[in-house]
């Protein structure tokens, strides 16, 4: 300890935590023996520590005389810490514990702990707006991670779950804890996690997506490598599977890693329901994945460089459609994509009342008004607005979507249909070359794993559940 | 192994295949001796820039293909120039491959999906096509040149990117015959035209990766290990 008295300590910590109104200390004196108490007000539970810590001390004051540094026999605290230095003493502090100094004037002796007395403020588990699914658990993680932890420990009864926490963030100082079952989760890929959080230089953490972007070394991330769900039971599952949890506090999104490109076609509901309706769903992601992708560059290069590849009547009709039109097309479906965009950021970002009267603006009546108005075809607003709700089926690719669709379409509009091929080739070279901690990205595609492709497109819940899997 | 192959293989067989029956069969017989060859040529000796010449007529004349074949069929109001440069960035970009990943290694990876994309097109291309009376002969010698041309570089770049004896691919080269037969007697041109600019990049990509890698060597390639005979 580098303060060898109360005073320096008091002093230190006075000084440090000048001007916090939220700083609460109490020095009490009696016979030789002086103690002091302090910690922050809102973050620790003052009853408590009114209850276990104040009121025991001061109801045996002899012991409190007799005190020779066994806490114990003074404290009622069930969880004891002994501080190394003072800045040790300052992150407790901060985190909600109680220091504890007694000093012995006469025997010249000084004597601090640390009882934890942390009082969590958040909200209570309730359902997550994203991930949402129809059957199957319900609960969602919250903000605290000690909560999230625990619920986690709730679904999964197994010793072999181990939790490993790391305090990062110079400014911050939040905890990140590192959740993985041993004996599955492959210790490769939780030193290499582990070795990335802690060398890293950050100095705000306050979401999971900082550390998914903090520990990202790759120099164009593209695709995510990490998953992130509000929901415990694909969390768990996850975990069981073998994967390495990333609990951030002050986040209720849990990242997962290694991350495969498979995962994002996944949802835990496919594993609650008929296994044929889960893998009809999957096709049916992937292909509307695909349409996200393509469906604005396909009608692009369609109309303008390859009108034989769809009937003569079809072809006719959309002609007719724009014949008035002011923009060449691909200038047409720019502007519609980039007011979806703007729609969609709009009603992110508004309250959620006003977003959802924004959007029933935006999509029939600012639609409706532009076909009218003789902006826009109603081609071109059906295959924007197929693409761009397409787009959230995947939710986990939203954002990536949204610049490889505007890609395809320079592409297609520049270099009709093998420009989109080319562009294709690029792409899949892309996702094939990435590498999600050492795991292929494109597992079981890329390489080939003939087991993996069963729970690819093909839902087989009882065969993969539980199994721990190959990347 | 197998998609590396199967998919290299199509797309070399495709393209004779586009020309005439004659330069068809004579591209299967003509891959399979050169396989034999080059699989016993690399068990004893690892140099490949005896055979530069080589591939490089034979890339030029895959470029010169699929940029005649985009010119001849579906291509309006496009650059083709503006098309070559970018098919020759994009293939150069697989042949080099990555700071993570080899040219070596992007290659094989990527030949399992395309392989998938491509047994998906030929199945549609049966389903939706119609038998097809074939040409018996082509119409021009460039084809009956690029007969000959093709097959060796492709086995070169196989066997070099692989190294194993011609038993061991045989399953992947029935599969690959088995896929550009499909497309040889089946005529649904949308699909066939998709497969064939889907994979002529891929082999031409090959074609540059060996290139690359008689010229700058990558680790993965410094430390490949002899032919597995077995």
């Amino acid at each position: 300890m580098d303060k060898k008295t109360l005073d320096e300590i008091y002093g230190y910590l006075t000084g440090v935590f000048s001007d916090c109104d939220d700083f609460m200390q109490r020095r009490i004196k009696s016979q030789g023996t002086e103690v002091f108490i302090c910690f922050f007000k809102g973050i620790t539970q003052r009853d408590y520590i009114s209850e276990k810590i104040i009121k025991p001390m001061l109801e045996d004051i002899k012991a409190l005389h007799d005190f020779s540094g066994n806490f114990e026999t003074i404290l009622q605290s069930v969880t004891l810490k002994f501080p190394q230095d003072s800045e040790a003493i300052c992150e407790a502090l901060l985190r909600g514990e109680v220091l504890i100094v007694i000093e012995k004037v006469s025997e010249n002796k000084m004597y601090t702990v640390l009882a934890n007395a942390q009082f969590t403020v958040g909200r209570s588990i309730t359902e997550p707006t994203s991930d949402v699914t129809v059957k199957g658990p319900k609960a969602g993680f919250i903000e605290d991670s000690e909560t999230n932890m625990a619920i986690l420990r709730k679904y999964i009864k197994n010793p072999g779950l181990k939790y490993k926490s790391i305090n990062i963030g110079s400014e911050t100082g939040t905890k990140i804890t590192l959740a993985y079952i041993d004996g599955r989760a492959d210790s490769k890929v939780l030193e290499d996690i582990k070795n990335r959080i802690e060398n890293s230089s950050a100095t705000t953490i306050v979401d999971s997506g900082n550390i998914e972007m903090l520990i990202d070394t790759r120099k164009y991330p593209i695709f995510p490598i990490m998953g992130s769900s509000e929901k415990v039971d694909k969390v768990a599952s996850k975990l069981i599977s073998g994967r390495v949890g990333i609990l951030v506090d002050g986040s209720p999104f849990i990242l997962t890693a290694p991350y495969v490109f498979a995962e994002s076609l996944q949802s835990s509901e496919d594993y609650y329901r008929s296994p044929y309706y889960a893998t009809f769903i999957r096709f049916l992601r992937f292909f509307a994945l695909l349409a996200a992708l393509y469906l604005p560059a396909l009608l692009v290069t369609v109309i303008t460089s390859h009108n034989e590849l769809i009937p003569e009547k079809m072809y006719k009709t959309i002609e007719e459609m724009r014949a008035d039109m002011p923009f060449s097309l691909f200038w047409e479906v720019i502007i519609v994509l980039m007011i979806f965009e703007m729609l969609r950021e709009v009603g992110i970002r508004m309250p959620r009342s006003v977003g959802d009267a924004i959007g029933i603006v935006g999509s029939l009546i600012l639609g409706d008004a532009a076909v009218q108005a003789g902006i826009a075809s109603p081609v071109v607003i059906i295959a924007v607005a197929m693409s761009a709700v397409c787009a959230f089926i995947v939710p986990v690719y939203m954002y990536t979507t949204v610049l490889i669709r505007i890609f395809f379409l320079v592409l297609a509009y520049k270099l009709g249909f093998y420009g989109i091929i080319l562009g294709s080739l690029a792409l899949l070279f892309l996702l094939c070359k990435t590498e999600s901690f050492g795991a292929p990205y494109m597992s079981p595609i890329a390489p080939f794993d003939k087991v993996g492709m069963q729970d690819f497109l093909l839902a087989l819940p009882k065969k993969t559940l539980g199994r721990k899997e190959k990347l | 192994m197998f998609f590396l192959f199967a998919t290299v293989l199509t797309a070399s067989f495709l393209i004779c295949a586009e020309f005439s029956a004659i330069c068809f069969i004579s591209s299967i017989l003509l891959t399979v001796f050169y396989l034999y060859l080059f699989s016993l040529y690399f068990f004893c000796c690892q140099k490949t820039a005896v055979f530069v010449p080589l591939i490089l007529v034979s890339l030029s004349m895959h470029i010169t293909f699929f940029l005649i074949e985009l010119h001849k069929s579906y291509i309006k109001d496009v650059n083709i120039w503006v098309l070559a440069l970018f098919l020759v960035v994009v293939c150069g970009f697989m042949a080099y491959g990555t700071r993570s990943k080899t040219g070596v290694a992007a290659i094989t990876y990527m030949a399992s999906p395309v392989f998938i994309i491509l047994s998906l097109l030929s199945a549609i291309a049966v389903l939706t096509g119609k038998l097809t009376l074939s040409p018996l002969f082509g119409e021009n010698i460039y084809q009956y040149v690029f007969t000959v041309v093709s097959p060796p570089s492709t086995a070169i770049v196989l066997t070099y990117m692989h190294r194993c004896r011609f038993k061991k691919i045989f399953p992947a080269f029935v599969t690959s015959i088995a896929i550009s037969i499909c497309f040889f007697l089946f005529d649904a041109p949308f699909f066939k035209a998709t497969t064939l600019n889907f994979i002529a990049p891929f082999i031409i990509a090959s074609e540059m990766l060996l290139l690359k890698e008689t010229i700058l060597p990558s680790e993965e390639s410094k430390n490949l290990k002899k032919i597995s005979t077995k």
